[in-house]
């Protein structure tokens, strides 16, 4: 480490340090050794020297060049040049760490200072005495050089030019920032300034809450004692962590940690707020309608991009008919409940409403009715709890917020779907007795519209709300025309007058299937018998269907598997379906096209579509194996069918590649349904979705 | 308050959804699934933009109310719903 500066002739010029031993409290004035010199004269001739050494040695212990040096509160001035510097610095560093200093009562003080003034080229010149031999040759010389530096102005030999230093061409180079707002405080804190605000502070900080509020986002843990004259900064500040510390006391920082609450609670109520609410829910089918956005798109019938490259790819090919699944209804309070029913709200039709079994259907317990929205397919817009499994519902065109569900032990309930958890009216469970309820709705043109339910003890009842209160009148008793004794379901058909012109009576006629295969036609203003009977059905009549669009026509269901078509007029079936030896839950008319139904067998759902074949079903699909289907939906205005299933889901299904061939045998079937009264009926059927029928007479 | 960490939890837990963040008017963040630093920045850069829609829609139309407003990118989409004292963000991926 020690580095010696030696000048041309080898004289040593190492540049001496600077008093390195300053403030000795030592009085032996000898000791003039600069730490470093112990340092670094590797000798120990330092140590074995006499006098010096000793008091060296005394003064710093036991020492060799690397043993502890006892500094006891020397500041030392260490000054070389930069490199030396260095190595001195880590050299002492090195020292002072690796070994156990003795207890230092202070600290001792490494001070830096400028080096003296290092030349880097020094030529001194030559002097030479006047009575050197050269003397003259030097004087001679000297005059030479005056004389040629004097002609260089005026001579040939040289001139002055001036040279051109290129400058780089200046590019303007604009660039826009944000001005940097300044805002000038200036606050004097005197004394009875202080005293003020924080007297003022304890006293009343509650009223002036709102105004840290305010506060509370320029400057987070500011605790400003002098508050009172601080001005509003006009830029926001977005740093949650931007910290004016100012020095506070800790009255003021409890005062602060207060303050935080207070303002944090705000911050909490603000998510409990209504219009929060409504901004979640807005956000989630955002969200949601993203995800979906391509099923609902197919639901709607909107062409989807892909779609129609394989369109015009196959377009000469006769496609198989298939069911293509787009979304599934399911929410995990719906999950393991039966499916009884569905029904689309009559004005808003994006609207579903959903009834559950709840638990097992063997013991009714508290069912369960969703209303879903197309909109958020995620999660079901209202739940509500009914304390019996649901078996029908139906919505209210004239009140179209009111949904009408009857139960499994009887009741029925009126509920006002558009509140969130009410009931709207109550439900009224002692006059209705038995079992299977199913609420009827008619919806008669000029009339008003009346809830009528059907119930498996034979009893057709008409509810009425009368101030508040729920009420019922039995319209007609079904006697049994058989006294089998046993239990009979009482299932029910709507009838829809279209089309105009046919009058009932009063809202209808009604049909009525009792178990044992028969059905009935009834009509309400004639209450004491049936009108018609239909037999056909060997074992019970599951479901009956008016068709929508053909206001004489229905099909009928039972558990020997086979749907049979029936006009109202004619005691015998006009066609009849059979595909597969199962019981038929529930058969539905297709709302867009008047030639196709759907049908639901335990484990598969049947498409049929009357144009293209009677004898088979046009698209068949099979239910996933150990669910089984028990409630079907059409959607009007959309190629789509709603399944619902014993796991609680309802499945929306597309029916793609349907009605892609010629239709045929039209003429047949016109000719069977045609009846003598001139019913006529033609289906167009050639373009997706239309129908028309011409209905005379009628 | 229950409900609506509920709802929260729901709309993260979404196909694609990054980030939800809950702030109020002012700024801070109430609530969010990103961490810190990127909290901070979508708040601070989402805010002026809200301050000008709402001025623009009021301008254009003063019975028109601001519902949501929805930034579509080539990576993801950014829907912001917003009401006077709060505004709430969502980070989604869209479906491919």
């Amino acid at each position: 480490l020690c580095l010696q500066v030696f000048d041309s002739q080898g004289s040593d010029v190492t540049p001496l340090p600077l008093v390195a031993v300053v403030d000795d409290p030592d009085p032996k004035t000898r000791e003039k050794s600069s730490l470093e010199e112990v340092l670094f004269k590797k000798g120990s001739s330092i140590f074995k020297s006499s006098t010096p050494t000793d008091v060296v040695s005394s003064r710093y212990g036991d020492i060799q060049t690397h043993k502890p040096i006892n500094m006891e509160g020397h500041s030392m001035f260490i000054g070389t040049p930069d490199k030396i510097f260095l190595e001195i610095i880590r050299f002492v560093l090195l020292l002072l760490s690796e070994f156990p200093r003795k207890p230092v009562a202070e600290g001792f003080d490494i001070i830096l200072s400028e080096t003296d003034t290092i030349s880097l080229l020094d030529l001194p010149p030559t002097l030479v005495s006047e009575d050197a031999e050269d003397a003259d040759a030097v004087k001679q010389r000297n005059r030479d050089y005056a004389e040629f530096c004097s002609s260089k102005m005026g001579s040939d030999n040289f001139f002055e030019r001036s040279s051109q230093t290129l400058v780089g061409e200046h590019k303007c180079k604009y660039t826009q920032t944000d001005t940097n707002k300044s805002v000038n405080k200036g606050t004097i804190a005197t004394t009875w300034d202080i005293y003020d605000s924080f007297s003022m502070s304890t006293e009343n900080r509650e009223t002036r809450e709102s105004e840290r509020v305010d506060y509370l986002t320029r400057t987070r843990n500011k605790q400003d004692v002098s508050e009172v004259t601080m001005s509003r900064e006009t830029g926001k500040s977005f740093s949650e962590n931007q910290a004016y510390f100012f020095g506070v006391s800790s009255a003021a920082e409890t005062d602060a940690d207060l303050f935080m609450l207070k303002t944090e609670s705000n911050l909490e109520k603000i998510l409990s707020s209504e219009a929060f609410m409504k901004s979640v829910s807005i956000m989630e089918r955002v969200i949601v309608l993203n995800i979906f956005q391509p099923k609902l798109a197919a639901f709607r019938g909107l062409p989807n991009e892909e779609d129609e490259e394989r369109i015009t790819e196959e377009k000469g090919h006769y496609l198989t008919p298939t069911l293509e699944p787009l979304w599934t209804f399911v929410s995990p309070l719906t999950r393991g409940h039966n499916i009884t029913c569905m029904t689309w709200n009559k004005k808003n039709p994006d609207i579903l409403a959903v009834g559950y079994v709840g638990g097992s259907s063997g013991n009714p317990q508290p069912g369960l009715i969703c209303c879903w929205s197309l909109k958020n397919l995620v999660w079901s817009e209202r739940v509500f709890s009914c304390h019996s499994s649901v078996t029908c519902l139906e919505f209210s065109s004239s009140n179209p917020s009111h949904l009408a569900i009857g139960m499994y032990d009887g009741s029925v309930a009126i509920y006002n779907v558009q509140v969130g958890d009410d009931t709207a009216c109550i439900a009224n469970s002692r006059d209705c007795a038995k079992r299977h309820t199913q609420p009827l709705q008619l919806s008669g043109e000029e009339r008003e519209e009346v809830l009528v339910s059907v119930s498996g003890d034979g009893r057709i009842t008409k509810w009425l709300i009368l101030h508040n209160d729920f009420n019922c009148v039995d319209l007609m008793i079904l006697k049994r025309s058989s006294g089998q004794g046993r239990k009979q379901s009482i299932g029910g058909g709507r009838k829809q007058s279209i089309g105009g012109g046919r009058k009932q009576s009063i809202g209808g006629g009604r049909k009525q299937s009792i178990g044992g295969g028969h059905m009935h036609k009834c009509s309400l203003s004639n209450s004491d018998h049936f009108l018609d009977t239909y037999c056909k059905h060997p074992s019970p009549v599951t479901h009956i269907e008016w068709s929508p669009i053909y206001s004489d026509v229905f099909l009928s269901t039972s558990s020997d598997g086979t749907i049979q078509l029936w006009k109202v007029d004619t005691l015998n079936p006009k066609m009849s379906f059979t595909s597969v030896q199962s019981i038929v839950d529930s058969v539905k008319w297709s709302p867009n096209c008047g030639t196709v139904f759907a049908a639901i067998y335990r484990h598969r759902v049947e498409v049929w579509d009357l144009c293209q074949s009677i004898m088979r079903p046009t698209l068949v699909h099979h239910a996933e194996p150990g669910v089984t289907l028990s409630s079907l939906l059409f959607a009007k205005g959309s190629d789509s069918i709603l399944v619902g299933d014993s796991r609680g889901e309802v499945t929306v299904y597309k029916l793609k590649n349907f009605r892609v061939g010629k239709p045929k045998k039209v003429n047949k079937l016109v000719g069977k349904l045609a009846t003598q009264e001139n019913l006529i009926i033609c289906w167009i059927s050639f373009s997706l979705k239309c129908i028309c029928k011409h209905q005379a007479n009628l | 308050m229950a409900e609506v960490d509920e709802i929260v939890k729901r709309l993260q837990a979404q196909k694609g959804v990054e980030g939800v963040i809950i702030a109020n008017s002012e700024g801070i963040a109430i609530r969010s699934t990103l961490e810190d630093q990127h909290t901070v920045q979508y708040v601070a850069l989402i805010q002026p933009l809200l301050v000008k829609a709402k001025k623009m829609l009021q301008e254009m139309d003063p019975s028109d109310d601001f519902t949501y407003l929805r930034v579509r990118t080539e990576k993801n989409e950014i829907i912001i719903t917003a009401d006077k004292e709060y505004f709430m963000v969502a980070i989604q991926k869209p479906a491919p």
